[in-house]
């Protein structure tokens, strides 16, 4: 079976696509807050809910672009490295913990700034375990292609 | 000859790498127009809206281009589409900063075209996804 066709990575494309649907909503935040705070673009700044929404859409996108070539790195490495099933799996769960995370620090954020932080630090934990699972995949394939 | 599918959106993936990169352009030409040092990001009206057109594509890049790939990789029903939307995506990028560098408030047309193509591409990469899966598990 080729990889594109395995259940774990299309499990890693459900989560991609998750992590996209999440994205969207940030932005949507910010339009809706554009509305009701009568925010005209190109101004970037208003009202603590505008910029607020603003914040998180930046920082989401920050991450997005760490979080997404992480995430397919380790499933097109580290998982067909794992002779454990349970491991292989491991890309996707930490895929879908960043989104989990995402969405608490959004909420958090979007209650008070200063309660950011427990969801920031969920999502960052998940894109430093998956940059560690790529790292550990690229190495493990680079050793069996050079064994040969 | 028919062009593979994946060929078909490695050269929309180059042409949108570059289209990013034009959008680029006019934050550079009104930082030396208007004397606008960095990393300033503000200073006058054509400076904001050529740092919008460039903020706003960049989003939009980092949501459309993972889609693009998804979609091409799994939905495999009509091979040729999600580069089709591809196209769609790059040409309403290029109206939105024409719209949007003129008039802040013409910027919805434009907007409207890549949004249009992101979602067409989310939809087809949702069926291709399910498609594979049942594939996968018959």
């Amino acid at each position: 079976m080729h990889i594109i066709d395995m259940p774990v990575t299309l499990a890693t494309a459900v989560v991609t696509i998750l992590a996209l649907i999440f994205y969207i909503w940030t932005g949507l935040s910010v339009a809706g807050a554009r509305g009701k705070h009568q925010v005209k673009a190109p101004t970037m700044t208003g009202p603590l809910e505008f910029e607020c929404a603003v914040r998180v859409q930046a920082n989401t996108l920050e991450w997005l672009v760490v979080f997404v070539p992480a995430l397919w790195l380790a499933i097109v490495y580290f998982s067909p490295s794992m002779s454990i099933i349970y491991l292989s799996w491991l890309p996707p769960v930490l895929g879908l913990i960043w989104v989990v995370g995402r969405v608490i620090y959004k909420t958090g954020y979007m209650t008070a700034p200063e309660k950011r932080e427990t969801g920031f630090v969920i999502s960052a934990l998940a894109v430093l375990a998956l940059i560690i699972c790529a790292l550990i995949g690229i190495f493990m394939t680079w050793s069996a292609v050079s064994a040969v | 000859m028919t062009i593979p599918a994946i060929t078909l959106t490695e050269i929309i993936t180059i042409l949108s790498v570059l289209t990013l990169f034009y959008t680029s352009i006019p934050v550079g030409r009104a930082r030396g127009k208007h004397g606008i040092k960095a990393p300033s990001m503000t200073g006058h009206e054509e400076m904001d809206r050529a740092v919008r057109v460039h903020m706003n594509s960049l989003e939009q890049f980092a949501l459309y281009m993972p889609l693009l790939w998804v979609a091409t990789l799994t939905f495999t029903l009509v091979g040729w589409l999600p580069a089709a939307m591809g196209a769609v995506w790059i040409v309403g990028r290029l109206v939105y900063m024409q719209a949007y560098l003129a008039d802040p408030a013409k910027r919805s047309a434009g907007f409207g075209m890549t949004l249009l193509a992101t979602a067409a591409l989310l939809v087809l990469s949702v069926i291709g996804v399910v498609m594979s899966w049942s594939a996968a598990t018959a």
